[in-house]
């Protein structure tokens, strides 16, 4: 299990000490990335999938705190890493793109600088080279290169978000992280930026991808990682993953999504997610599900795995019977 | 937040500011000590000071010593007591100044705001006029004008900073009125003189306090200006800023208390006020963000 | 994103200042026009005068002619520089001679001031935001409560006393070293004296200028230490400085960008904080006996001297207008998101 990854989180906890309490976000959570796969993490809001993303690049700022745990990338520990030497690694080797492209840019700078910078701060290009290169990412993204000179607001929506697509991969790296890149953008546009980010799958880089959408990321992953108040429910290939949804919150996750082509009845998952300041004990879909029984009720399940497909339920051994 | 269809009391914002744990509480503490210092100067001044102020009481220019704690200045008046019995002109001007501003601007503001249309236009253009005019010049435009008396200094501070509770009163009825609560109040019926009164100025109470304190240090500082200048009393009427430009040309002589004492309590009792209105509105704003 | 759209710009711009103006000296007008009391007669005191020569001083100060007229005329006057003339000692002297040499003393005093101010406003505001939360912040913030209730009277006589009486290394009042033998051309003394590459009178002038600008500097610096940093910290937490982050952009690169984004809105906020700058700038000229604006107007208060008083005020009033279009226009040409 420890060679061929390309990224392996293990036993994250991330905590944020608010004046109401503390909150934990990310509850010993563990996942790994193959080179060249897309993973795509689901879950609610709150359900510290972000916050897991963003632990792996170092954006947790105060009250949040990366409290226990390694996150290794090639075999190196990103989080004992000096700043110094991280910096290297961020945006060269690991690439970012947010959630909501009209805010994700720099609204007082030309498109082609801000992609440019990055060439010229990792690989110490001069201005003009730099912005050759950034007009070939541009064109690679799918947009005409003569925009280089433009600024962001006057761009729309899908358009930003390829151009803030362009700055991560800019360094052609290896891991690239998107954190909902496609929520605030329409059903149409969404399915082209899938696209793009698909087309980079294929020629090497490896995808992690945050979601609350279960549909959205089964069109296009390789793997599925659920989450659910903090922590990992269930996690397995895509395909099994859909066809043989093992833990109780994946099965409402899968029931919830309306089925263009044919009568299904849409059922959403009763109650509401427990606040992170103080769970329930024992499994913390407990509350919300409708087979759990006392052991449930006093005891954290532990991931189980059969293959590739690991569950975290007491019932798993009911539920593999049906 | 929530916010209720019944109407709140005023003063319960003012409480839950001096209890709630929020940071800045240390702040607010030290500036409301300072202004107590002050109010506590003025209202028990004739205990406090052992002379009259405006008497010759001794030689002039005595340093600071056990029986002239601040020494005596040009004239042989005691300082000490200038600057005790200074504080209720002070305090009397600069409250009587404020608490007129606040009579027109708020009012004025919590129409304009809510009701909006032409009113709000002509209002919200001659507000903004006069606010961007430096406030110390059109002071002493009016207190030129009028003459020198504490009243006319005050009308005058007055006259200044209405805009400055207008446009505030006026920006946070606009957002306010756009909350379901309003829509609410509208459609059971209630007069919007009373949905004004009862439902959107109580909610503005913090706001009030915020600008109420900081105005009130600014205009401790323009009242001080006006003084200076020979537009606020008249001798032997104890004033700081008056004081301050009689001892001027003694000052670089080494006469240093003549003017020490006066400019400092302007600063101290400006920084006081100064102190309690950002405490507030730091806390306002992290109430606000909770 | 042209030239010409440029002009148009500010030619729309400067329309709209006109309604403010005309406000502003409507007020001044009612205000020195109506309050109680004949002006001519509180000049030269209830003394009785013949009837002939209250009239003739009346007919000198246009006092004859109905309200509305005498509204219009001045305003028609004051547009084409005539600001009147002085009533008293000296009696007759257009108002606009003295604003010709006073206006520049001003305007220098307030550039310098203004610019010590930003300086240090930038700076205490910058280290406040980057260190947030923390001690270094609550000092900043102190600072600037404790600079802005400064007295700027009672600051600046301090700063005289210590730097011309005990260290007796500035100079505690006047513009420049009356010996110097100096020509003007602007107005403004350092350019004047640069202009004319006269050492001795930019040396003078500059140390006669750092007390008194240092002072106001300093009790303005207080309001923008505060507008700086609030700007800064709400730039800080926008999306784009998350996404420099992730870049692997160095932090200093960051913090400029940052600064350049905040500076928009701060710099536009400074510059209609100009009029208190003016206000300030009064009681400055009194304490240093600086031959400005704010020394005419208190001059002439004592003389009475309504149309002089007037005359300044409303020029001011001109003045703060222009100042606003010149701000906006500034801040057209910073953010690349205003279209003209």
């Amino acid at each position: 299990m420890m060679s061929g990854y390309l990224l392996e989180i293990k036993d994250l906890v991330v905590k944020y000490y608010t004046l109401s309490g503390i909150v934990r976000a990310v509850d010993h959570v563990s996942l790994s990335i193959r080179p060249g796969e897309w993973l795509s993490v689901v879950g609610e809001s709150g359900c510290g999938k972000s916050t897991m993303a963003y632990s792996i690049v170092r954006l947790i700022s105060p009250p949040g705190r990366i409290v226990g745990g390694q996150i290794l990338f090639n075999g190196r520990d990103l989080l004992s890493m000096k700043p110094k030497e991280f910096r290297k690694i961020l945006g060269r080797e690991i690439g970012v793109v947010f959630q909501d492209p009209m805010t994700s840019l720099d609204p007082l700078r030309r498109i082609g600088d801000q992609i440019a910078e990055v060439y010229m701060t990792h690989l110490g290009m001069k201005k003009k080279e730099a912005l050759e290169k950034a007009g070939e990412v541009l064109e690679r993204v799918g947009i005409p290169r003569d925009k280089i000179n433009a600024y962001p607001h006057q761009m729309s929506g899908g358009q930003r978000q390829r151009v803030a697509i362009a700055i991560a991969v800019a360094l052609k790296p290896k891991l690239l992280i998107a954190d909902e890149p496609t929520t605030a953008l329409d059903v149409i546009v969404q399915d082209t930026i899938m696209d793009l980010l698909e087309s980079f799958k294929e020629e090497g880089t490896s995808i992690l991808f945050i979601t609350h959408d279960l549909a959205l990321a089964a069109e296009r992953s390789d793997r599925i990682a659920v989450m659910y108040a903090g922590k990992l429910v269930e996690e397995g290939l895509v395909e099994e993953l859909v066809e043989n949804p093992l833990h109780p919150y994946t099965q409402g996750l899968l029931r919830s999504v309306p089925d263009l082509w044919g009568p299904k009845k849409i059922e959403s998952i009763p109650g509401y997610p427990p606040d992170l300041r103080s769970p329930p004990p024992g499994c913390r879909f407990n509350p919300r599900c409708r087979i759990a029984d006392d052991t449930c009720r006093k005891q954290e399940p532990v991931l189980n795995c059969i293959g590739e497909h690991c569950v975290a339920c007491h019932k798993t051994g009911e539920l593999l019977k049906r | 937040m929530d916010k209720k269809i019944k109407p709140k009391s005023l003063l319960s914002p003012l409480v839950k500011q001096l209890t709630s744990r929020l940071p800045g509480r240390g702040l607010l503490l030290v500036g409301l000590g300072i202004v107590l210092v002050f109010i506590c100067m003025a209202v028990f001044a004739p205990w406090i000071s052992s002379y009259d102020p405006t008497k010759m009481v001794d030689k002039p220019f005595l340093p600071p010593s056990p029986e002239h704690l601040m020494g005596t200045n040009r004239i042989g008046q005691d300082v000490f007591s200038r600057i005790v019995w200074g504080s209720r002109i002070v305090l009397y001007v600069v409250f009587s100044a404020t608490l007129l501003s606040m009579a027109i601007g708020i009012p004025l503001g919590l129409i304009s705001g809510y009701r909006g249309g032409k009113i709000d236009r002509v209002l919200s253009m001659f507000m903004d006029s006069m606010y961007s005019f430096p406030a110390l010049i059109l002071a002493i435009a009016i207190a030129a004008v009028l003459g020198p008396s504490p009243m006319n200094t005050a009308i005058a501070i007055a006259f200044v900073y209405i805009p400055t509770y207008f446009r505030m009163i006026r920006g946070q009825t606009l957002s306010l009125k756009s909350q379901l609560f309003i829509d609410a109040a509208h459609a059971l019926g209630i007069p919007d003189k009373r949905i004004m009164l009862k439902h959107i100025l109580p909610n503005l109470a913090h706001t009030i306090l915020v600008v109420f304190s900081l105005s009130v240090a600014d205009a401790i500082l323009t009242e001080a200006g006006l003084s200076f200048l020979g537009l606020s009393v008249t001798p032997p009427t104890p004033d700081w800023g008056y004081d301050l430009r009689v001892g001027q040309p003694f000052f670089l002589n080494g006469q240093w208390w003549l003017v020490f004492f006066p400019g400092l309590s302007v600063m101290l009792l400006a920084m006081g006020f100064a102190l309690i209105g950002e405490a507030l509105s730091e806390r306002l704003s992290l109430a606000q963000s909770i | 994103m042209g030239k010409k759209g440029l002009g148009y710009y500010i030619v729309i711009r400067a329309l709209m200042i006109i309604p403010t103006i005309l406000i502003l000296y409507t007020i001044v007008f009612i205000l020195l026009r109506i309050l109680p009391g004949n002006p001519i007669l509180a000049v030269v005191g209830t003394r009785n005068i013949p009837p002939e020569q209250l009239k003739h001083l009346e007919h000198l100060a246009g006092l004859d002619k109905p309200l509305i007229i005498q509204y219009f005329d001045y305003l028609w006057n004051v547009l084409h520089g005539n600001f009147g003339v002085t009533l008293a000692s000296p009696m007759g002297v257009p108002v606009i001679n003295y604003i010709a040499t006073r206006f520049p003393a001003t305007l220098e005093l307030a550039i310098w001031g203004f610019s010590f101010s930003v300086i240090i406003g930038l700076v205490t505001g910058l280290i406040a935001a980057l260190k947030r939360g923390g001690k270094i912040d609550t000092g900043m913030r102190l600072y600037s409560i404790i600079a802005y209730t400064l007295f700027i009277p009672w600051f600046g006589m301090i700063l005289q006393y210590v730097f011309g009486v005990v260290l007796g290394v500035l100079p505690t009042g006047g513009r420049i070293d009356p010996r110097i033998n100096f020509h003007t051309i602007t107005g403004l003394y350092v350019l004047d004296s640069i202009l004319t590459g006269n050492i001795p009178a930019l040396i003078s002038s500059i140390k006669h200028l750092i007390l008194p600008s240092l002072t106001l500097g300093i009790v303005l610096s207080g309001a923008y230490t505060r507008l700086v940093r609030n700007n800064m910290v709400d730039v800080l937490s926008m999306d784009f400085i998350r996404s420099y982050k992730a870049r692997g952009i160095p932090g200093y690169k960051i913090t400029w960008y940052a600064l350049k984004n905040a500076f928009i809105p701060v710099i536009t906020l400074m510059g209609l904080q100009f009029a208190i700058l003016l206000g300030g700038a009064i009681l400055t000229e009194t304490t240093f006996s600086w031959p400005g604006m704010g020394t005419f107007i208190v001059d002439r208060i004592e003389y009475r001297d309504y149309n002089s008083i007037q005359g300044a005020i409303i020029f001011f009033a001109f003045f703060v207008a222009v100042i606003s279009l010149i701000v906006d226009v500034i801040y057209a040409l910073l953010d690349p998101r205003i279209k003209y």
